[in-house]
């Protein structure tokens, strides 16, 4: 079976895989811009969870055509605990293999003994704007989206890793197929069972099918924004530390919290333009 | 040994390396990478990429040897032309296998031409890949009528430069990765390219000279050809070398971390002892100087490579300082094969005269 999807893989590249890949464009374009989904909220209360204010901030941006939204994160690193949540949340959320981590977890200590601390760098992709792993792919497998977030067609990706060697923030990782259960006796199902990245039902049963063999890297959790739910790092984040929303809807959050002056990207004088802003 | 065993050997242990080959790819293919490869999304490319950059460009140097010959010394360089066509031509093709297994989607491959992305180093690489392909065929068909038409070396040697520069630049535009990054490493490739082809023709004509004494004619210019060649790996690699080190900005400290290995392996055996031996003009010590650059610039590539990842671009909690890569058995299995595709024709080549032009063997 799996075999038989590889075959007819190479069949429809043969065929005309330009064709199927303007195809794709036109199918993922059409799900973004479908209906805003049905999600019930509270009624707006001062002291609300701003997770739930958050919420309605996306909500909003939804109704909203693609071109016009800009999603941004912002983290705030002095409410950062260094749990690692949203490491793990993302993982149980993508169903990432061994060796594909979308947002780790940094640990620097500072100073030294009596006046020491730690700063923790939760690092998702920074969902440039100008993006250096874009450019070098040779098969146009990966591109920003209208709305800000860099993606990856998991089928027309080849799994040359160039990407991984141009992205200066080590965002990309490879799927090489490895399971958490290799080298036991018991295969767990959630190895292999279906992931949705992108909005696509993808059966993973070897390396035959993607996203095994492919290019991986954080979406922002595209496919839970298509159904109206935050990103699962920003829900899962135990110190309320991660902000999302349309960054160009000036009474959301997002916009409120990250045009600060302790506001700091990533390597920006790389000139790679990050969605992402950290709060020091 | 009589030259019968002596072929007869080759074509055995050369068939064992192609057949072991065959089997890692079958592995590769069959199981994926996990477990059958030690890349990681770390360390992303490995050994079959090493092997790859370094097979293709000791092809390209033969072009290049091929080129200045027939530019400036045509009547020495005849007797070994079409075998350093032959050998661009093994070599170009030996490469290709080794980086098709690296790939996580082999099968995907046709991609490079069915949705080109222009603005990516490797599309170019790709796209000057397959000129130069049809140039050094043309090429070998030429030379081996004995009649060389100028616009075909001409060609073999621009695409070949283009080629191995968009090789280059594939690491020389990666910003993200300082020890890669910059104009040099871009002009580097083909230096060294120039360099290993020098080596390899060297190696092919002492090895070939006792079945065919024309060949000895060919020796002398190759050997002042490898002297400017170690001469311009030096200037180049050295001024890398001290650009990096000299930088502050993060990502440089690898430089300095691999700055011993790089001196003794890259600029002392590899260059200084090849170079003096070459001085000598002495046979065995001509044969003694190309195994060395052959050898010493395997390792180069190897860490060339391995070094742009050594120090991670993010370190997670899970990460190591240092990251280390050691290849897995399919992978070494990949570059023995490589290798033995390229002396398994070659052996067999030579056995059916296809290494002579069919003037001189009428002459
Ligand atoms: S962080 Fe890396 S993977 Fe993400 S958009 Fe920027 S360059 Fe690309
Ligand atoms: S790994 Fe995939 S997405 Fe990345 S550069 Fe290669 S083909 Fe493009």
């Amino acid at each position: 079976m799996e075999r038989r999807e590889a075959i007819k893989d190479i069949g429809t590249i043969v065929a005309g895989a330009a064709l199927a890949a303007s195809l794709d464009l036109a199918v993922s374009t059409e799900a973004e811009a479908k209906e805003t989904p049905e999600v019930s909220l509270p009624g707006p209360a001062p002291d609300e969870d701003v997770i739930i204010t958050m919420q309605r901030d996306l909500l909003k941006a939804l109704k909203k055509p693609l071109k016009d939204r800009k999603w941004s994160m912002t983290i705030d690193l002095r409410k950062c605990i260094g749990c690692h949540a949203c490491t793990v949340g993302c993982i149980a959320e993508n169903k990432l293999p061994p060796g594909v981590v979308y947002r780790p977890v940094s640990e620097e200590e500072i100073g030294a003994s009596p006046n020491v601390a730690i700063r923790f760098l939760p690092r998702p992709c920074m969902q440039c704007d100008n993006p250096p792993c874009t450019v070098v792919c040779p098969v146009k497998a990966t591109w920003k989206r209208e709305d800000g977030i860099v993606v990856i067609d998991y089928d027309q990706c080849i799994g040359c890793r160039y990407c991984l060697v141009a992205c200066p923030y080590g965002a990309r990782s490879a799927n090489s197929g490895d399971l958490y259960t290799d080298g036991t006796p018991h295969r767990e199902a959630y190895e292999t069972s279906p992931t949705y990245e992108y909005g696509r039902k993808r059966v993973r049963k070897s390396h035959f099918s993607s996203p095994v063999g492919n290019a991986m890297k954080c979406h922002f959790c595209s496919h839970r924004l298509d159904a109206g739910m935050l990103p699962m790092c920003v829900t899962t984040c135990v110190g309320r530390a991660t902000y999302f929303g349309d960054v160009r809807d000036p009474d959301s959050v997002i916009a409120k919290v990250t045009f600060k002056p302790n506001a700091w990207k990533f390597k920006e004088g790389l000139g790679t333009k990050p969605s992402v802003t950290y709060l020091l | 040994m009589e030259t019968n065993t002596k072929y007869r050997l080759t074509l055995v242990s050369a068939g064992i390396g192609l057949l072991l080959g065959v089997y890692a790819v079958v592995m590769i293919l069959v199981k994926g990478h996990a477990g059958t490869t030690n890349t990681s999304s770390l360390s992303p490319w490995g050994l079959q990429i090493i092997t790859y950059i370094y097979i293709v460009l000791i092809g390209t140097g033969c072009t290049f040897i091929n080129f200045f010959g027939h530019i400036y010394r045509e009547e020495e360089f005849k007797p070994v032309a079409t075998r350093v066509s032959f050998l661009a031509i093994l070599m170009v093709f030996a490469g290709l296998g080794a980086l098709v297994t690296e790939l996580g989607k082999p099968w995907r491959i046709l991609n490079f031409a069915l949705s080109p992305n222009v603005t990516s180093p490797m599309w170019g690489m790709f796209f000057f890949y397959n000129v130069y392909i049809v140039f050094i065929v043309l090429e070998y068909l030429s030379l081996r009528k004995g009649r060389v038409k100028p616009w075909i070396m001409w060609g073999a040697f621009l695409s070949a430069i283009a080629t191995y520069i968009t090789m280059g630049s594939i690491f020389a535009i990666s910003e993200a990765r300082p020890y890669y990054f910059g104009a040099l490493t871009a002009v580097y490739t083909p230096i060294v390219a120039f360099l290993t082809g020098c080596a390899l023709v060297m190696l092919a004509i002492l090895l070939g000279k006792d079945a065919n004494p024309r060949l000895q004619a060919s020796l002398e210019p190759v050997r002042r050809l490898m002297l400017v060649a170690l001469g311009l790996v030096l200037l180049t690699g050295l001024w890398r070398f001290i650009i990096g080190s000299w930088a502050m900005a993060e990502g440089y400290e690898v430089f300095a971390i691999t700055a011993p290995r790089f001196l003794i392996v890259g600029v002392v055996f590899g260059i200084l002892l090849p170079a003096v031996l070459a001085f000598t003009r002495k046979t065995s010590n001509l044969f003694l100087a190309a195994v060395t650059v052959l050898v010493t610039q395997f390792v180069s590539r190897y860490d060339f490579v391995l070094d742009g990842f050594l120090v991670p671009v993010f370190r997670g909690l899970s990460d190591p300082p240092f990251v280390h890569y050691t290849p897995a058995l399919n992978e070494v299995l990949i570059a023995v094969a490589a290798a033995s595709f390229v002396l398994f024709f070659y052996a067999i080549a030579e056995k059916k005269g296809a290494l002579e032009s069919t003037l001189s063997q009428e002459g």
